[in-house]
């Protein structure tokens, strides 16, 4: 599942090309061993941290229900534009992302 | 699978957890993640290597809080509910082959910690987990503190059997109508807490007292499981924990219950499931992906358990849960 993308030595990253992942796609990077997923909901496209940071579950495995991602493992749910995790003690990482010349380019 | 076959991978899957001794052992440091470690000791249970695993379990004692918890990490000064249960069960069950009175004190330490922190309707708390979970835990370690604490005194046993009813009640209280358990924050499909809680609902008639009659509930928990469970074998999309879960549970259950028959298939399925899904070492949280440390600890502890679910003495299964002397 995970793809090793065209990441530059020194930020910003490109994580993928936009045509990548369409309208409900999902897909995971890692970019210096660490591994973003990323989302396109609604035709815009969301990059966090694909590790839960309550017991490291893969969220890339995750549910989505609108913009709330569900943890595969123990079902920690965050909100993948903001990252809040509505109360647990720890909110998702997350990687704003804007679009370059169709590659979709975040700080990471 | 047959035991046969079994046997060789798990001792090829127990010298791997070993190489990777350090990133576990509560010997190796304070920084080590506490439900890791809870995790690993399980495996040094059922594996029957405590005796030459002393110092793994008086390490796990010495970080234990003032307030008679653990946290997160053995250097975290806050008590979590979650891990402080798994690793009271832990230091309880391999105090049985110890007899260390050091770490018979532990535990009461850690007895009166949860006595001090249920709530008035019978639950405990931990903003990590839902409250179903959060209360599972002590429940299961009060289980095995009423029947292998006898060490504890008469005061402090009562103590610990009413406590333990009132967070029974609340679970069972919580029980939906189709047989399973639900958290819409947490568990909305149901699956890996109706297989933690049908195993501790059992205890409380068949172990300690015929008065709460849970095994109608318990079977049609077990039942949901099986209707849950996929063609392949897996429950909840391929989700190795969640069928390592389930099929642990329904060997427990089908045991206690005498329901072997219905519920055989899906546990040969399940086993057959998680063998095909081993990495090369170890076990991922879903197929193709990396090995998790933790999930190889499941892993093992589930084809120990299996071992003993296969032996024609149905007791044995529940000392894999502590549930027996």
């Amino acid at each position: 599942m995970s793809e090793s993308p065209d990441a530059a030595a020194s930020q910003p990253v490109v994580l993928a090309d936009a045509d990548d992942i369409q309208e409900g796609g999902r897909k995971e990077v890692v970019v210096e061993n660490r591994k973003i997923a990323i989302f396109n909901v609604d035709g815009q496209c969301y990059a966090v941290n694909a590790i839960c940071p309550h017991r490291g579950g893969p969220l890339i495995r995750g549910t989505l229900d609108g913009y709330r991602l569900r943890c595969p493992i123990h079902g920690w749910a965050f909100d993948i534009r903001t990252g809040d995790s509505n109360g647990r003690p720890h909110d998702l990482e997350i990687f704003p992302l804007r679009c370059e010349n169709g590659r979709l380019v975040a700080e990471v | 699978m047959t035991p046969e076959e079994i046997e060789p991978i798990i001792e090829s899957e127990y010298a791997y957890l070993r190489t990777e001794y350090d990133n576990w052992s509560p010997t190796t440091g304070e920084e080590h993640d506490l439900e890791l470690v809870a995790h690993a000791l399980r495996v040094l249970i059922h594996k029957k290597v405590v005796e030459t695993s002393t110092s793994e379990f008086i390490a796990l004692g010495a970080q234990q809080n003032e307030d008679g918890g653990w946290g997160q990490t053995g250097a975290a000064n806050e008590s979590k509910i979650w891990v402080a249960a798994f690793c009271g069960l832990m230091l309880i069950r391999g105090n049985q082959v110890l007899e260390y009175e050091r770490i018979s004190g532990s535990v009461q330490l850690a007895i009166r910690y949860f006595l001090d922190t249920q709530q008035p309707d019978g639950r405990w708390c931990d903003p990590s987990w839902a409250d179903l979970d959060a209360t599972s835990h002590p429940v299961s370690f009060f289980n095995v503190v009423l029947v292998l604490g006898k060490e504890f005194g008469t005061t402090m046993r009562k103590k610990v059997l009413e406590s333990w009813k009132k967070g029974m009640q609340f679970i069972l209280d919580s029980q939906a109508d189709d047989g399973g358990w639900y958290d819409q924050e947490f568990h909305p499909t149901g699956v890996e807490i109706t297989a933690h809680l049908i195993q501790d609902s059992l205890v409380a008639d068949v172990m300690i007292e015929n008065v709460m009659r849970v095994s109608r509930p318990c079977r049609k928990g077990a039942q949901l499981l099986l209707s849950l469970q996929s063609e392949s074998g897996s429950w909840d999309n391929d989700n190795v924990d969640h069928t390592m879960d389930c099929t642990r549970s329904l060997m427990l259950v089908s045991r206690m219950l005498g329901i072997e028959r219905e519920c055989d298939p899906a546990i040969q399925a399940g086993m057959d499931w998680i063998m095909q899904h081993k990495n090369e070492q170890g076990w991922p949280d879903f197929p193709g992906m990396d090995t998790n440390l933790e999930r190889t600890c499941d892993g093992l502890d589930t084809m120990l358990k299996y071992l003993a679910y296969s032996e024609e003495d149905c007791m044995k299964i529940m000392r894999y849960w502590g549930y027996l002397a």
